[in-house]
């Protein structure tokens, strides 16, 4: 059973990436919302194994707040909310870093 | 009586919190009886001043424009941390305003003439 990590907080400011990635499963997706989105826009110590993510089509940025903050993200697939909701029934359960 | 140097310091992306909008409204209110207020910019903080915010769709108040309101309040010292544009791949010629780029050093010394600092 696969679960949506959901990251809310700048790379900069916390380890909350890091430790996240270290406790995702092989099914799990991260879904980056918030002050978390500029993990897809600048390159920070742990851009090269978000990229890897990426790569595999599990990484996802929350469009909106992308847009609030003037980004363009780099890598990972833009969301829209409806998008997030629909992810959300793929699977089993939410983790909120 | 000699007025104290201020320094507010934005070291938070805009629109997670409230920080941001806080305190660029405290700094414009401030101005009007204080002549000696510097801003900095850093970390997370430099993204507060990246062009380009539209937070339209998180249904959150606009209000990167103000910044443009800094001027004719004459808060003119604004001090934007070199490395954190640097470490996050920030072109200084993206930022709304005009600044001036410190680097740390430049940065620890103006924090360090400052009478009460004010971090967001």
């Amino acid at each position: 059973m696969s679960i949506l990590h959901t990251l809310n907080t700048s790379p900069f400011q916390t380890y909350a990436l890091q430790q996240c990635l270290v406790l995702m499963g092989e099914q799990d997706e991260l879904l980056l919302i918030e002050d978390g989105v500029v993990a897809a826009q600048a390159k920070h110590p742990m851009f090269e194994q978000l990229t890897l993510l990426a790569e595999q089509g599990r990484l996802f940025v929350l469009a909106p707040d992308l847009e609030a903050r003037g980004f363009t993200n780099i890598i990972g697939q833009q969301y829209s909310y409806h998008d997030f909701v629909q992810l959300m029934t793929k699977h089993q359960s939410q983790m909120a870093w | 009586m000699i007025e104290k140097k201020i320094g507010i310091i934005n070291r938070t992306q805009p629109h997670g919190s409230a920080k941001g909008r806080e305190s660029l409204d405290l700094t414009l209110a401030m101005s009007a009886f204080n002549e000696s207020l510097s801003l900095f910019f850093i970390n997370d903080g430099v993204y507060q001043l990246l062009d380009g915010h539209n937070p339209k769709q998180t249904l959150q108040k606009h209000f990167q424009p103000l910044f443009k309101m800094l001027e004719l309040y004459d808060v003119e010292n604004i001090y934007v941390c070199k490395q954190s544009l640097m470490l996050r791949a920030i072109d200084p010629s993206n930022l709304l305003i005009d600044v001036t780029l410190l680097d740390v050093l430049q940065l620890k010394n103006k924090l360090a003439s400052q009478d009460q600092l004010l971090s967001f």
